[in-house]
């Protein structure tokens, strides 16, 4: 029962890899350009987080490997550099979308440019993994993240028709505006199946010391908490559905628009707390990308890492997450245009998906790691199938959306 | 035992349980008439790009020495005699303190990490 506590782990990295500006953005903009439409990106995204977490919970606790140890140990330096290079890249931009997310949130607070508020909260991020431990970053992110809950009541409140909503969870194809359609689809789905989010996943096991007794607890924290996710970036997409799209703005260009989505069911307070989710929620992205490209150099290179320790035993881990987090505040500091560089980074983790999870899955049925506890198929082909599908919107979509025209 | 699979790649950690690096090199000594024997196991940034390819391992030699850190160029060596055990990482009997494995970062945090408050 005492396990079942470590589920602040599953909100944690549900809030940080999950639910941030990535998903508030896209789904708000699927809501808005094809109301219920798209809600089945979001389950289908949801079904497939599930079961990688899942996985790499596993992995740590039969292995007592990390996913990215596991890689170079099985497949070697050769096979790593690939996905080790492209995440750390990737990550970095989703980094900046994450700080971003933060600096909207003080900009809709205080009035004053995100652009400003971008080198403080890098710093305010710095500061929390310098001094504070693996534990404070868990339980701090899962209490404070729980305010998104209110995007649950929003939804409520503002009556949905719950047989369209089913019929939505179905995938369709669109009645025109294909490319964005694709797009928007690879988009959502990126945004809930980034390689941050199990990566991070497997180094926190391992952080939290899980062994073989902690299959079953992992089992319903993966669950529990990607279904936490998974919730409330549904409703994100409905309220919009209802908000925006029903009020005719199809197409939301600008990030001021987006705290209109709490109004309607809130009054003023919806703004409010569309902020304080907004801005929690992408802090807690923002340390988890930052200690996730930390834990991304450590594991390929050996060096020591933990977040338990001081900085003083890890020079290395910690050189790495502080540059991390003040290159990724440049692009925003300078001015980049938060929600489309959040849109654009998302697509580009679905494309970049398979590289990490190819070998993954491999290892997960690797008897030499996994002994008994290898995957079973389902989980095999509901992974391969959702992250290829992911894959090919990717490919396909974000070349006709920024050199097409469409 | 496979050596590729069970040795190269591997984490090394030291006698203390700090992690030192990965195996990124074996060294085997040919002998007449035997199967050659695992004398090292290496671990070192130029070993590790020797395995891209001979340019690879240039292109790192000229990098650490422009960087000014061509002492880096030469692996650490380690004799097949101070593994204590293979399990999940391949264990020492060694101390990283007595090794210059971690200088750089020795380096880091006298010059960089130690200077900035909160480090300990």
């Amino acid at each position: 029962m005492k396990k079942l506590l470590e589920i602040s782990l599953g909100v944690v990295t549900s809030i940080g890899g999950f639910l941030e500006m990535g998903e508030m953005s896209t789904a708000a903009q699927a809501g808005a350009a094809f109301h219920y439409q798209l809600l089945w990106t979001v389950v289908l995204g949801t079904v497939c987080i599930t079961f990688l977490t899942e996985m790499s919970g596993r992995f740590a606790a039969v292995s007592g490997h990390t996913i990215v140890d596991g890689i170079r140990d099985r497949f070697g330096i050769k096979v790593l550099a690939l996905p080790f290079v492209s995440t750390a890249i990737v990550s970095l931009l989703v980094l900046s979308a994450e700080i971003g997310g933060v600096s909207v949130a003080l900009e809709f607070a205080t009035g004053i440019g995100y652009q400003w508020w971008a080198l403080p909260v890098a710093l305010a991020s710095w500061l929390f993994l310098w001094r504070g431990t693996f534990g404070m970053l868990e339980k701090g992110v899962s209490l404070f993240g729980l305010v998104t809950l209110c995007f649950v009541v929003a939804i409520i409140r503002l009556k949905p028709e719950w047989t369209q909503v089913a019929a939505a969870a179905v995938p369709s194809r669109p009645h025109g505006q294909a490319a964005t359609y694709w797009f928007m689809a690879a988009s959502i789905l990126g945004a809930s199946l980034s390689p941050t989010l199990f990566l991070f996943y497997s180094s926190g096991a391992i952080e939290d010391g899980w062994d073989r007794s902690y299959l079953g607890p992992n089992r319903v924290i993966a669950a529990l908490g990607m279904l936490f996710g998974g919730v409330i970036s549904a409703a994100v997409l409905l309220i919009s559905a209802h908000v925006l799209n029903g009020r005719g703005i199809l197409d939301v260009q600008d990030f001021h628009q987006l705290p209109l989505l709490l109004v309607d069911a809130f009054g003023m307070w919806g703004f409010v707390l569309f902020v304080a989710s907004l801005g929690i929620a992408s802090l807690g992205a923002a340390l988890e990308v930052a200690l996730l490209e930390a834990y991304l150099f450590a594991q390929t290179f050996g060096w020591n890492w933990g977040q338990d320790c001081p900085p003083r035993a890890n020079p290395g881990f910690s050189l790495v997450y502080t540059c991390a987090l003040f290159v990724g505040a440049v692009p925003i500091a300078a001015g980049a245009d938060p929600l489309k560089l959040t849109i654009f980074s998302m697509a580009l983790t679905a494309v970049n998906l398979p590289l990490m999870v190819a070998p993954f899955i491999v290892l997960m049925n690797d008897e030499h790691y996994m002994g008994e506890h290898c995957n079973g198929p389902v989980s095999n082909v509901a992974v391969i199938g959702i992250t290829g599908l992911a894959f090919l919107l990717g490919i396909v979509t974000l070349p006709l959306q920024y050199f097409g025209g469409t | 035992m496979d050596l590729v699979q069970d040795v190269l790649d591997k984490q090394i950690v030291d006698k203390n349980g700090v992690r030192m690096g990965r195996v990124d090199g074996l060294v085997a000594e040919m002998r007449e008439g035997q199967l050659p024997r695992l004398v090292f196991i290496e671990t070192g940034t130029v070993v590790m790009a020797r395995r891209f390819g001979a340019r690879a391992q240039r292109l790192m030699t000229a990098l650490l020495v422009r960087l000014g850190a061509a002492r880096k160029t030469t692996p650490y060596r380690i004799a097949w005699k101070d593994v204590r055990e293979i399990g999940v990482d391949i264990e020492l009997d060694v101390d990283s303190d007595d090794t210059p494995v971690h200088d750089w970062q020795r380096w880091l945090r006298e010059r960089a990490i130690d200077r900035i408050p909160g480090a300990r």
